[in-house]
């Protein structure tokens, strides 16, 4: 066998131990699903150093070697974000974190009025019978919408006059409907995940794994049904 | 020199910065225009910085464990976690940087075939849910099962199978009612984070000020 | 488990009769109902959806010549649902003589996912094309939002090197294109908002997302405001386009298992509620 070959094969049996043992939870929690567990959460910590070093090199250090000496302040910036970990000189951080808070947060919130206010109202307030959809359509659109957004501003309906109550109330209704809509979006998110898991197990060489860790399973059930006959 | 721990500075920061990027959007200004061009990608280097504080909290965190705790099985774990997390940090340095041949391989043996498998695990707790906790008690409840049960089987390939009706009441489902509540939540959520943009830029948030030791 | 029944303070104590089956066992179902179809496929038709055959034909509707950024952040958690997607949208860009960006803007595992998983199944589409004329890669960049806001109003300022170090003003592809306003189109992968509010709202760059499944009810209001153009969202809406490329992959090998998956749910549902209402509420 080649070294590829046999790269890809090991890589191929760890990775299927790996599931299994993170799946072996759902029988019940066991030092093998915190092995996995801390594995995980290890090398992912890892992984992005990498990619930071490599944006540090590209953006600031490639910049600074080319003459744009300002580049150099976000580098010191940066640097004064680690002091976030000590207890004394904390307060230093606080001035690197105000520039990504500022700037960020303006970047995000200038154009956010126009894309998911204005255009999203604009968008609900059709016309019933020339609309994109059907006249009832049109009509359950604009109820719907405008319902939905009173039951936020008006969300303890007892207290509420009674046409309001009742208009919060529909909405309430509507919301239902799209949390409902949600759930089956979620649905198919982590089925499609565990889809996703099935289809490495069952091909080559992952399926090697799983009689092992049918017995290790079958082990696992024994020594917890001894324990409680007991 | 003690003026410049005070944390009315770092608040006045944020909020001439924040103001500034975003006027920039609404007026032409070429002055304007390039400081926060500027300031855009300072926060692209910054960004890059703050990838590194996971990697400090969980040494900080996980040393703690190894130096201090008794239980061996921890310790031991411990150990496990800053050992992996080192050795992918060196791979993915050597060179040419994130493209070494040992840093993927260990990323696709492992990090790939732990990360979805985490999530997907969710799966089968919607699935027992779906069995012991989704009651249909009152109006609302059997408003919330109705409409997921149209999405569960408009989503599937099998719902137009069983009856081609399915299809067409999901797409209308989700064109019409539930676009409906989506845009309520959406604008509503839009202006929330208005009202928190503007608690920013006016001093009133300040959690992200607290800080001090790790873990 | 006490319930408030017609707004009056009237306690009333609801039991379920019937014993709850272990957990466990239906575990063990799903992945018997999940395996099985995957080890012997039942061939079920796929019926195309509105959203996904939008951003089909705007790729087929784009000129020639024209430039497309196509951002490939793909994670480890979310390859099963944005996988399939990503290689079957490029599939179907590299059939098409448009120019595309690649660039990771929602996680660093993009770049090795690309490199690991995407490149390998494009690769005979790609030896077709050349680099640094028919495509470029920028790798992953830090930032986000404010990343793409800073690449849509300069992407020479925000880019100055591609994935290989090559400066970009020596990328004969990078020449004429300066600003969001000179791309055709965005192809996203994870949350649409940032590019409507960073590349659509300002520059009126048409926007697609290749987003998971739970994002779809949520999208919906955007694509019927015109604010995004196409949605793949999750499996079932990837493998819908390897269909209309005519190019079955992942996507199109999965969909019995999630048919199977769903309709276990569904039947979960139906089930639980018929225990409750059936199997005997005793009233104190």
């Amino acid at each position: 066998m080649e070294f590829a070959e046999l790269a890809s094969l090991i890589s191929g049996l760890i990775a299927a131990a790996l599931t299994l043992m993170i799946y072996s939870l759902l029988y019940r929690e066991n030092i093998l699903y915190r092995i996995a567990e801390h594995t995980f959460v290890g090398l992912y910590a890892g992984y992005g150093v990498a990619f930071a070093v490599k944006n540090i090199l590209d953006q600031g250090v490639s910049r600074i070697s080319a003459g744009n000496y300002w580049f150099i302040i976000p580098i010191i910036l940066g640097i004064m974000l680690f002091t976030r970990f000590t207890v004394k000189q904390a307060w230093i951080s606080r001035y690197s974190m105000a520039v990504m808070v500022g700037v960020g947060t303006g970047v995000s919130v200038r154009a956010l009025i126009e894309a998911q206010i204005v255009r999203q109202i604009k968008a609900s307030v059709i016309s019933l019978t020339t609309g994109p959809y059907t006249p009832i359509d049109n009509l359950i659109i604009v109820l719907g919408f405008i319902s939905s957004f009173l039951y936020f501003f008006f969300t303890d309906i007892s207290v509420i006059r009674k046409p309001m109550g009742y208009i919060a109330k529909a909405g309430r209704y509507v919301l239902m409907f799209t949390f409902g809509g949600a759930f089956g979006g979620t649905v198919l998110s982590r089925m499609t995940l565990f889809t996703g898991r099935m289809q490495y197990l069952l091909s080559y060489p992952a399926y090697y794994m799983i009689p092992v860790f049918i017995v290790i399973l079958c082990i696992m059930i024994y020594m917890d049904v001894k324990k409680k006959s007991k | 020199m003690s003026w410049l721990r005070r944390r009315e500075l770092p608040l006045f920061l944020t909020a001439i910065l924040g103001i500034m990027a975003f006027a920039d959007y609404f007026f032409d200004i070429p002055v304007l225009h390039s400081a926060v061009s500027d300031l855009q990608v300072w926060i692209i280097i910054l960004s890059a910085f703050a990838m590194f504080m996971g990697v400090i909290n969980l040494t900080i965190v996980h040393g703690r464990v190894v130096m201090r705790e008794k239980d061996v099985v921890r310790r031991a774990l411990s150990a496990w976690t800053l050992f992996l997390m080192y050795l992918m940090a060196i791979l993915g340095l050597l060179p040419p940087i994130t493209g070494h041949p040992s840093y993927r391989w260990l990323y696709t043996t492992t990090i790939a075939a732990l990360d979805p498998t985490v999530y997907s695990i969710l799966a089968f707790f919607i699935t027992s849910a779906s069995y012991r906790a989704f009651r249909a008690r009152n109006l609302e409840t059997t408003i919330f099962l109705v409409a997921g049960i149209i999405v569960i089987l408009y989503n599937a390939p099998i719902g137009g199978y069983i009856h081609p009706g399915i299809v067409t009441l999901g797409a209308w489902a989700m064109g019409v009612p539930i676009t409906a509540g989506q845009r309520a939540i959406m604008v509503g959520a839009a202006i929330g984070a208005l009202a928190l943009a503007i608690r920013t830029f006016s001093g009133r948030e300040s959690a992200w000020l607290k800080a001090g030791g790790g873990g | 488990m006490v319930e408030r029944v017609l707004g009056l303070k009237l306690e009333v104590e609801v039991e379920n009769m019937v014993k709850e089956i272990d957990p466990r066992y239906m575990y063990l179902l799903l992945f018997i109902v999940v395996g099985a179809p995957l080890l012997r496929p039942l061939g079920l038709p796929l019926p195309i959806t509105a959203p996904v055959k939008a951003l089909y034909d705007k790729i087929e509707s784009l000129p020639p010549g024209s430039v497309v950024l196509f951002e490939y952040g793909v994670g480890a958690a979310s390859w099963p649902e944005h996988g399939p997607s990503n290689i079957a949208v490029l599939k179907h860009l590299l059939s098409k003589n448009v120019k595309i960006i690649l660039i990771s803007l929602y996680t660093a595992e993009g770049p090795t996912n690309f490199a690991t998983r995407i490149k390998p199944a494009i690769a005979h589409l790609l030896e077709k094309k050349t680099y640094g004329v028919d495509y470029v890669d920028f790798g992953y960049v830090t930032g986000y939002e404010t990343a793409m806001a800073a690449i849509a109003e300069n992407i020479h300022k925000a880019l100055p090197r591609d994935v290989y170090g090559t400066p970009i003003e020596q990328i004969p592809l990078m020449k004429n294109v300066k600003t969001a306003k000179d791309l055709a189109l965005v192809i996203a992968t994870g949350y649409c908002e940032p590019y409507i509010r960073q590349f659509y709202t300002p520059y009126g760059v048409p926007v697609a997302i290749m987003t998971w499944g739970m994002n779809a009810p949520g999208y919906m209001p955007y694509i019927a405001a015109g604010q995004l153009v196409g949605m793949v969202a999750g499996i079932r809406a990837a493998a819908e386009y390897e269909v209309l490329i005519a190019s079955p992959g992942e996507a199109c090998a999965s969909s019995d298992a999630l048919s199977l998956s769903h309709l276990f749910v569904v039947i979960l549902i139906v089930i639980g509620n018929l225990q409750y209402w059936l199997g005997g509420r005793r009233v104190r």
